[in-house]
């Protein structure tokens, strides 16, 4: 069981995104940009973040380079159903800073959960190895 | 800022954002395909209810059931399917010559009535009262609960809740 954080400006998929990982035996909490997410983190441990990367106030670009300095051991997956450019222009910029996983959307469960299973495989290290 | 829908693409609103690009937002119409992308399995969600929910044929065979269901009866859900629903609630007149359906009390079982009233008519039942003989271990026979049902396809979902055991010796239980 982990606490992870789900990013999305879009009510149904943060709902359905937590309904999924609650049924899979972890914690979810949403927020619904990247200021409510960086709240988010100042208050609670979380080991994995899942962010949207176009969200009104602060997207997900940004929130990214923030966690990247804040809290750097921190997983993040980030996903993109693309706008004005296409989701991989986006997840490519994602990708450049340094994010664990990234999803275009719609996403997929058992790929989704695959990701998740292995990332925490791997922060369970990183927790330990601290 | 705009916000398209993330499977049709088409406008859903307008939000009020510094940034400029667009956000993915469902459609109303395209919720179903979110449901089915990210939701739970349709069977996994009726096994999660505490609600005894049985999955019919017009003839009263079971084809399927849920968790809750299949607590009814000591047979694994393979050896449930195939059964009527007399013999996996358990019904002592299941057991007599001709089994469930072909006794004189069958005639005014509840269950079977608004399994084949929504059947033929594909009208839904909702919370009607039924006085089964059910032989418990406790040796009361006296058991009623409240069956919906409602038609899909050439099937009919049956819903059993409010089970409870009447006291001995109920009048309100006598008339069947």
């Amino acid at each position: 069981m982990a606490k992870i954080l789900i990013v999305d400006d879009d009510p149904d998929i943060c709902f359905m995104l937590k309904r999924l990982l609650e049924r899979s035996g972890h914690e979810a909490t949403t927020a619904s940009n990247g200021f409510e997410a960086l709240n988010c983190l100042e208050q609670g441990l979380f080991e994995i973040v899942v962010a949207d990367i176009i969200m009104p106030d602060m997207d997900g670009i940004e929130l990214i380079m923030t966690i990247r300095v804040k809290h750097p051991l921190l997983k993040v997956i980030a996903m993109s159903g693309g706008g004005r450019i296409s989701a991989e222009e986006y997840l490519k910029m994602a990708r450049l800073l340094k994010v664990n996983h990234t999803f275009q959307k719609p996403i997929r469960t058992a790929e989704f959960l695959n990701v998740i299973n292995d990332l925490l495989t791997g922060s369970a290290y990183i927790l330990r190895s601290k | 800022m705009d916000v398209i829908c993330l499977y049709c693409k088409t406008h859903i609103r307008t939000i009020e954002s510094n940034l400029n690009g667009a956000s993915n937002g469902v459609c109303r119409n395209c919720l179903p395909k979110l449901v089915k992308d990210l939701g739970q399995p349709l069977s996994e969600f009726i096994d999660e209810l505490n609600t005894p929910i049985l999955i019919v044929r017009e003839d009263m065979r079971v084809v399927a059931a849920n968790a809750a269901a299949r607590a009814l009866s000591p047979e694994p859900l393979e050896e449930l399917v195939g059964l009527l629903c007399g013999e996996v609630i358990g019904c002592l007149h299941s057991r007599e010559e001709g089994g469930c359906g072909k006794t004189v009390h069958c005639l005014s079982c509840a269950i079977r009535k608004c399994v084949t009233y929504t059947s033929v008519t594909g009208q839904s039942c909702f919370d009607v009262p039924a006085y089964p003989d059910i032989g418990l271990l406790s040796g009361n026979t006296d058991v009623r609960f409240r069956v919906s049902t409602g038609k899909k396809r050439d099937f009919v979902l049956l819903r059993i809740e409010q089970v409870e055991e009447a006291p001995q010796g109920d009048p309100s239980t006598s008339d069947r």
